[in-house]
């Protein structure tokens, strides 16, 4: 196990730049989740810190340690790869001893090793079958088989459930998480799915463009996102952006978002609302925390009356897509209610859930940490 | 697919035995003129059948030429220029594939260009390297000409199967504690084999039936390759066409035995190599 650190860890394509001087810091034994789109440098962050791709610039710390001039062979890592990566030629038996087969481990102790992982992934009885005779959750099992055995100071998982279904995909969800609460090892883990993000990590990093745009604990992530882009990102289905102007009257600040919709903001946001008065904003509101429901929310309501475009039933709830200024929104509606398209319903949400985002920086403007908006949602 | 009709079927069938006569029957005549007698040899009519099958002919070629000696030289050639061709098309090949550097893609496509020149027109500049270099008559400047005729096709062709090869699992290999090194010995190699078989084939039978080069650089009948070794039968005052036949049958004899052997190999590796998966 080990703790991992990144300083001003840079990568460059000859001129391109692909990763601009990052910083993050992995607690030892901490799942840490690097996640963004497609492009945004996860996957050569985590090929850096492997030793697969050669760092540009900065450092990459072990324990304290530099590793950054090390083989990946000497960095006492092991990684599951997004295409599992087996050695066709070899059995399962023979790809998990693979890394003990290279540093020379007794026999006898390559099968107590080979077998415990086995057994814990399940996979005991497919030891002599080759890789081509075995499903693709079979495969992601012996891969993560082959990096168990290893015993490593920090597991790398390159996106390892994007080939899989969506149901063997929260299966798996499931394994590596009660895996890493086993063995408490240091878990990199990288993937473009924030459902996984959310339900995997102690720490998520999410990036964008090279950047990381916001380290914390999912929680943390979904609540107060630092910037639009971690508010779009983490969440799902997406949350909502408003363009709104904000306007201050005798009754305190409103933000207008054409149509005749104008929402109240909370009395407590007051003061770091104020400097945007007068000027273009943007209102985010999650799907969830819109609703189309007829109970009560709570005093510091606010309504938004709308026409439905699209109903999608998904059992418990459905979800409602309306349109405002061209742009389609989503929010949550009870099932009960039975709605159609065309229906005129009220929307609410708490006032709490509202998010003000300041469209020139793309920053989230969030009350101070004793809000009493906050501290409610901290209960 | 549409089914033939019987005149298509019977069309078809004339035609294979039409190539495959054309083909096959000099080497059945060969074969079969091998076990004749020298009076049946020229017998008129000529009969395809052996009346009094006979191993005459090929005990008066081991007993009265150096045909074991040509046989021993050509294998000695042939196995040590597939050797050297390999150790040094397989680093090459892969690093064509894997690294990085300048010039790499030029390297790769203008490898086959010097396929544009024919033998005849390389020879002889060869030979006066090879003689300054005290090579000439020696066994090494063969190897040394087959390694260098078959190195630009052997890299061309394990590139491809380089390329086949993902290379996760080279990088698997590496963060499961592998150098580079050996994890192209336990992981790329394995994988490669076929096409290394097939490139080592294609080597040894251009090895193992070159005339141009052994006849220029080898002088002494004690280094002779088989090829030239045969050749030289014909110079004889009586050409002894029974011993020629029967050393024509047992010089294909061990490229067949080679060829049936390593048959699924070849197919194996032309076909994986040539469909990027």
């Amino acid at each position: 196990m080990a703790e991992v650190k990144l300083v001003g860890l840079e990568k460059k394509f000859g001129d391109v730049s692909v990763i601009h001087s990052i910083n993050l810091d992995i607690a030892d034994g901490e799942f840490a989740v690097l996640v963004g789109p497609s492009g945004c440098g996860k996957t050569t962050t985590l090929r850096m810190v492997a030793g697969l791709e050669e760092a540009s610039g900065g450092s990459i710390l072990f324990d304290g340690k530099p590793v950054k001039r090390l083989q990946p062979k000497d960095r006492d890592i092991a990684m599951v790869f997004q295409s599992y990566a087996l050695y066709p030629h070899m059995s399962v038996r023979d790809n998990m001893a693979f890394s003990l087969r290279m540093k020379g481990v007794s026999s006898s102790e390559k099968k107590r090793l080979v077998g415990f992982a086995a057994e814990m992934l399940g996979i005991t009885d497919l030891l002599d079958r080759k890789p081509r005779q075995l499903s693709g959750g079979q495969r992601q099992r012996v891969a993560m088989g082959r990096a168990l055995v290893r015993e490593p100071k920090v597991f790398l998982f390159d996106e390892p459930l994007s080939n899989l279904d969506a149901a063997l995909r929260a299966q798996m969800r499931i394994e590596i998480k009660r895996i890493h609460q086993r063995l408490r090892t240091t878990i990199i883990y990288v993937t473009h799915d924030q459902v996984e993000a959310m339900t995997l990590a102690d720490k998520i990093v999410v990036m964008n463009r090279g950047h990381i745009e916001q380290v914390g604990d999912p929680l943390t992530l979904y609540r107060r996102p630092v910037s639009r882009f971690v508010a779009g990102f983490i969440g799902s289905p997406k949350m909502n952006f408003f363009p709104a102007k904000l306007l201050s009257d005798e009754s305190g600040l409103h933000a207008d978002l054409g149509d005749g919709i104008r929402i109240e903001m909370p009395r407590e946001r007051d003061g770091v609302y104020r400097p945007y008065a007068g000027r273009s904003v943007e209102i985010g509101i999650r799907p969830e925390h819109l609703l189309d429901d007829n109970r009560l929310i709570d005093s510091g309501a606010i309504a938004m009356d709308v026409t439905i475009d699209v109903v999608e039933p998904l059992g418990s709830t459905s979800l409602i897509t309306f349109v405002l200024g061209g742009t389609s929104y989503t929010a949550i509606g009870d099932i009960a209610l039975m709605r159609r398209p065309g229906n005129k319903v009220r929307l609410k949400a708490a006032a709490k859930d509202i998010y003000l985002i300041d469209p020139e920086s793309g920053r989230v403007v969030h009350p101070a940490d004793n809000d009493s908006t906050m501290i409610r949602l901290a209960v | 697919m549409t089914r033939r009709t019987g005149w298509q079927r019977l069309g078809l069938g004339l035609a294979v035995t039409v190539l495959l006569a054309f083909a096959a029957f000099p080497l059945l005549w060969m074969g079969l003129t091998a076990l004749k007698p020298p009076s049946e040899i020229f017998a008129w009519p000529p009969r395809l059948l052996p009346e009094a099958p006979t191993l005459s002919n090929i005990g008066r070629l081991f007993a009265q030429t150096h045909f074991v000696t040509y046989f021993k030289n050509s294998l000695i050639v042939s196995t040590a220029a597939v050797v050297l061709t390999l150790l040094l098309a397989v680093p090459g090949a892969y690093g064509l594939t894997r690294y990085r550097f300048w010039g790499r893609e030029t390297i790769a496509a203008t490898v086959l260009f010097t396929y544009m020149f024919a033998p005849i027109m390389i020879i002889i500049p060869f030979y006066i390297v090879m003689r300054t270099l005290g090579l000439a008559n020696t066994h090494i400047a063969l190897v040394l000409a087959y390694c260098a005729f078959s190195l630009p096709f052997a890299l061309w062709m394990l590139r491809t199967f380089f390329q086949s090869i993902p290379i996760d699992l080279e990088e698997a290999a590496m963060t499961d504690g592998a150098s580079r090194f050996r994890a192209v010995i336990h992981v790329v190699i394995p994988m490669a084999l076929p096409g290394i078989i097939a490139t080592g084939i294609l080597t040894f039978i251009l090895a193992w039936n070159d005339y141009i080069f052994a006849r220029i650089l080898i002088s002494s009948d004690n280094l002779k390759t088989l090829p030239v070794g045969i050749a030289d039968l014909y110079n004889a005052s009586v050409i002894d066409w029974g011993m020629i036949m029967a050393s024509g049958l047992l010089v294909i004899i061990p490229v067949v035995i080679v060829f049936s052997y390593v048959q699924k190999f070849l197919v194996a590796g032309w076909g994986s190599g040539g469909v990027k998966g």
